[in-house]
């Protein structure tokens, strides 16, 4: 078993960009969650983090819009946003190619993912790891999910790869994490960003 | 389909700043290389955020043109709503599937 640690976390650039925007009390339990996160991170000993995103234009777009992809570049680079606006500055983001590469075999025996050798993070990646991994010191494995432009991948497919993600996880000898990133109840960038469905996320 | 190719400016406007300064130094040149509504065209001219978002754009490219072209975050917001207004419900996209009302 090489899976340490699994979680989630929101990855609104809007925690960067806007946080001076929020009750201040929220913000406190909100800063207070990801520290809590950050170093139950730092004590599973992961060696790697798989990553799963929903990509937002930054790399992936309608011409050629992979459903699933994982990164197996030799590093990677983020955010892609303004630096001033998302508040995070660009950085180098370590990778590692060689268990990128295991994790994309093992994967593909039950679900069709697409690598990419080239990808810059958005806020989707960045957001989460300048809370989590600030000092980006350790190796990430990209993971993305097209939610943002139908046709989407059916929930069935999305839960067949986090199956898949957890046996491939397994496979490795390093000391693994996996975050996934995102909301699952939110409409951001429309006139209703910045609501939750809390019942229904909490269900 | 042609909602693409705005889509498709917009990400390279994020993308490449080759074509960020290109659109900067010369917008009707570089609008003049894509394939657009005149409705698209004059939405993408004015700017109109909130037709662009009826029309269906999403959101991700649409909230980066809109910081582009001087709007804040609070104003970005109005715009979509006055676009539902004035437009109706977003016609194609991942927001189709919403009211089109906003939040209150």
């Amino acid at each position: 078993m090489s899976l340490v640690y699994a979680g989630t976390c929101c990855h609104s650039p809007a925690m960067t960009s806007r946080g001076e925007m929020a009750d201040p009390t929220i913000r406190k339990q909100l800063l207070a969650a990801f520290e809590q996160q950050k170093k139950a991170i730092e004590d599973s000993g992961a060696e790697a983090i798989v990553m799963v995103s929903s990509e937002h234009f930054a790399n992936f777009f309608m011409n050629n819009m992979p459903t699933f992809s994982i990164g197996m570049a030799d590093e990677y680079e983020g955010p892609i946003e303004d630096p001033e606006w998302l508040k995070i500055p660009r950085t180098k983001i370590p990778a590692n190619p060689d268990l990128s590469l295991r994790i994309i075999k093992e994967v593909l025996q039950t679900v069709d993912v697409c690598y990419a050798q080239e990808w810059k993070f958005d806020h989707g990646m960045s957001v989460p790891l300048h809370f989590l991994t600030p000092k980006y010191d350790i190796p990430i494995v990209p993971v993305n999910i097209n939610c943002q432009s139908p046709p989407l991948s059916p929930l069935h497919r999305s839960w067949e790869l986090g199956l898949a993600l957890r046996k491939a996880i397994d496979a490795a000898p390093e000391k693994i994490a996996l975050i996934g990133t995102g909301g699952t109840s939110h409409w951001p960038c429309t006139p209703d960003s910045g609501k939750i469905n809390e019942d229904w996320t909490r269900s | 389909m042609s909602i693409y190719y705005v889509q498709k400016l917009l990400y390279q406007l994020n993308r490449d700043p080759a074509q960020k300064q290109r659109f900067d130094d010369d917008r009707p040149a570089v609008l003049a290389e894509y394939q657009f509504t005149e409705e698209e065209l004059k939405a993408l001219t004015e700017p109109d955020i909130g037709l662009l978002y009826v029309l269906g754009v999403n959101g991700q490219l649409l909230m980066h043109y809109a910081t582009l072209n001087g709007y804040s975050w609070p104003q970005y917001i109005q715009a979509m709503r006055d676009g539902v207004n004035q437009h109706g419900p977003v016609r194609e996209g991942i927001y189709a599937m919403l009211d089109g009302k906003g939040a209150v």
